[in-house]
């Protein structure tokens, strides 16, 4: 997968970089908005992430440019200034998503994975972990072949666990992926909710000695249990 | 009663003091007419009783003067206001006027004493200077002696009236030489009759001649008729006059008023036109308009400097973000690392928050929050919500009722945000296994939302602030409870944003009650 990011902030550039190398990404970054457009409308890539303020060419003006010469390469937008101004003019410019900052890398990967996912006819709609298979279509759960029944919230969560086994996400994280953006930070809604995952699937498991896939790291958040390693 | 009006106390007051001015003035002018009518009357029959007294005519001329040339010299309209009398120097009557009172008794005036002897009269006024010695050239007669006149026996009138009636034709027997008549005015009042009494009296006749003072009271009765009758009027016009002046006066001050009221925190650059108003109200308009501009000035920094400032903490806390969830998945899971860094991730991710409902604000309050309207399933949405609550406060009582197929146009994240604000504050401020209740409803142009909770008696002022920016109910900046009190005047406004409102019912000390109403369209 090829990413574009053409970002002026080189401190935010870095670790946005960081976090697509880790996706085994490739990334290449650029630092204004001249450059970027050139390299955009050249270049062949699977996913273009935009800030909007951008020296040069700002971030408006290359998704107009791109549009209008046809590139039709996925964009996300990284808005930071009126933030509400430039969601709305951007997605009428063309723009396939949108991410305030500040923003989780995780959740711009996320976006990634679910606009790929989008475009390309939702071919990786199977998801499965171990014993926990998810249908992101058809939104059904099954655990050792057994059928879980989950609400929207607890589809949404756990398939945002299961997109990186083994990876620690704080409950503020899990809770912005999740329930958006502005909810309260301090509640415990997502421990909550994990709760209730993991009765579900328990109850499911009577007497056999599998573990929940959902690992409580202490004083941090959750994980999904990677198979083949031990918590 | 208070006058509530400026412009009706205004036609109110022109109208008295007017009147004031106009009764003040009627009665002074009446006083002056009526004193220098008096003094005419005093002049007049004093003057003609001088004269007549002072004149050598036959007894039977006396009633002829009497009724018909002494009412046309005083101008009088009714005979019967005019009395005449002619006396002989003993009191007898010579004269009398048909319709004199039987009760007006004529020994009772205050008769002038006789006049002084004609010699001595003579030689102290020059004016009845008796004409030159004949020195011959008299007609027959010698020129009376002043003896001849017996001072202190005058002659009877029939002896007197013959005689001079016999020598007016000779002309020696001049009025002249007689004494100056010695007069005297005397009011008397009789029956309701006030006459004023010009009395006259020479060394052989005494002349009364009574003027009726009801005469002069009849003319100014007229003069006072008339006032009493055309002050009303002028009052009239006046006060009318004053009510139409003070309303097109008042007009630049009407204009004000509706600047004034149109004048919301958006149209700040809003401006009064100056159409050839009056200096005075021409100066008010500008002082306002400066003072418009004053404020918008201040408004529009503070506005900036919110906008501003959440801007530029909008990267440094992006970077912040990123750089620790970085760190997070470098350092060993569940490492006291790990912890430190969630921890500064949450308060970071507090910030954000913070940052973010400002900027919304300062957008608000600038009139630029632009809403990205799609149709919104308000009943999923809310019951997502409510599921949510249930999850999260397993102690309360939660009940929702929520109208099915609720479809809204709105701006589906800020709309989260009010709802998630309400609802996360029921939570909060709830008591100990309290209740909470949502409920929603529609009519054809309208969706109404209601957010409730139990409450400990909330104090009366602390409703009051809920909608000011950082307010909060427990002592100020408590962080027990998290939220920066930004939320319920973001949800506010976010809903006027919409066209709506968001209200808090003041019924029931333990219940808060909000009620978020909004257009559909």
């Amino acid at each position: 997968m090829k990413i574009l990011l053409i970002e002026d902030e080189q401190r935010i550039a870095d670790f946005v970089c960081a976090g697509f190398r880790e996706q085994h990404f490739l990334v290449e970054h650029c630092l204004d908005g001249t450059d970027g457009y050139a390299r955009a409308s050249q270049g062949a890539y699977d996913v273009i992430v935009l800030d909007i303020m951008l020296p040069g060419r700002d971030g408006m003006s290359i998704l107009k440019g791109l549009r209008q010469a046809g590139n039709a390469t996925p964009v996300i937008l990284l808005t930071a200034r009126n933030e509400l101004d430039d969601r709305i003019d951007g997605l009428n410019l063309g723009a396939d998503d949108y991410l305030a900052k500040p923003f989780f890398v995780e959740e711009l990967i996320a976006r990634i994975h679910a606009m790929l996912r989008r475009i390309s006819g939702e071919r990786q709609n199977i998801l499965q972990v171990g014993s926990l298979k998810l249908d992101r279509i058809t939104r059904e759960v099954s655990w050792a072949g057994k059928s879980v029944d989950l609400t929207g919230r607890e589809f949404n969560l756990i398939e945002y666990l299961m997109r990186s086994p083994g990876r620690v996400f704080t409950r503020t994280q899990i809770l912005e992926h999740v329930w958006g953006y502005d909810f309260d930070p301090s509640t415990n809604v997502v421990d909550v909710c994990i709760q209730r995952i993991r009765k579900k699937i328990a109850s499911l498991d009577k007497g056999e000695a599998e573990a929940s896939p959902i690992e409580s790291v202490r004083g941090v958040g959750y994980r999904f249990h990677k198979p083949g390693v031990d918590a | 009663m208070i006058l509530k009006s400026f412009r009706l106390r205004l036609a109110l007051l022109s109208a008295l003091l007017s009147g004031v001015a106009l009764v003040g003035f009627g009665a002074f002018a009446w006083w002056v007419v009526y004193d220098i009518k008096l003094r005419q009357v005093e002049i007049d029959v004093i003057s003609n009783a001088e004269r007549e007294s002072h004149r050598m005519v036959p007894a039977d001329m006396w009633r002829n003067f009497g009724e018909s040339v002494l009412p046309r010299l005083m101008g009088s309209r009714d005979p019967h206001q005019l009395l005449f009398l002619v006396e002989d120097a003993s009191g007898e009557v010579i004269y009398r006027s048909p319709h004199w009172p039987a009760n007006m008794d004529s020994s009772k005036f205050e008769w002038p004493t006789t006049a002084q002897p004609l010699e001595a009269e003579r030689l102290e006024r020059p004016g009845f200077m008796p004409p030159p010695p004949p020195d011959g050239m008299g007609l027959g007669r010698p020129p009376l002696h002043p003896d001849d006149i017996h001072v202190d026996r005058p002659p009877h009138p029939h002896d007197f009236l013959p005689r001079e009636a016999l020598d007016r034709n000779s002309g020696e027997l001049h009025a002249s030489q007689l004494a100056r008549p010695r007069s005297v005015l005397q009011t008397l009042k009789i029956e309701d009759t006030k006459w004023e009494i010009g009395l006259a009296t020479t060394q052989f006749l005494r002349v009364a001649i009574a003027f009726d003072l009801g005469a002069i009271d009849e003319d100014m009765q007229l003069i006072s008729n008339g006032f009493i009758f055309s002050v009303p009027f002028a009052l009239a016009f006046i006060g009318l006059g004053a009510w139409f002046v003070s309303g097109r006066a008042l007009n630049p001050v009407r204009r004000l008023n509706q600047s004034i009221h149109q004048l919301t925190a958006q149209g700040l650059d809003h401006r009064i036109a100056l159409a050839g108003e009056y200096g005075e109200f021409a100066e008010l308009i500008s002082g306002f308009n400066a003072m418009l501009e004053r404020l918008e000035k201040s408004f529009k920094q503070a506005s900036r400097f919110s906008a501003d400032a959440a801007h530029e903490l909008r990267t440094p806390l992006t970077i912040l973000q990123g750089q620790i969830e970085l760190a997070m998945t470098q350092v060993e899971a569940g490492s006291a690392m790990q912890t430190t860094l969630g921890t500064i991730l949450d308060e970071v991710r507090r910030l954000s928050s913070i940052s973010r409902k400002l900027l919304l604000l300062s957008q608000a309050d600038a009139g630029r929050l632009r809403l990205q309207r799609v149709g919104v399933n308000l009943t999923a949405e809310l019951e997502g919500l409510v599921e949510d609550a249930r999850m999260m406060a397993v102690d309360l009582a939660i009940s929702c009722e929520i109208a099915a197929e609720i479809y809204i146009e709105a701006d589906e994240e800020l709309l989260r945000q009010i709802f998630v604000n309400l609802i996360s504050n029921a939570l909060k401020y709830n008591i100990k296994n309290g209740w909470m209740k949502v409920s929603a409803r529609q009519s054809n142009e309208w969706v109404y939302v209601h957010v409730s909770n139990a409450s400990d008696s909330m104090p009366e002022e602390s409703r009051d602030k809920l909608f000011e920016r950082f307010y909060r109910v427990d002592s100020a900046h408590n962080r027990k409870i998290d939220g920066a009190g930004l939320g319920l005047s973001l949800a506010r406004e976010i809903a006027r944003a919409h066209g709506g409102e968001l209200n808090l019912t003041n019924s029931d000390p333990t219940k808060v009650e909000f009620i978020l109403s909004l257009p559909k369209f």
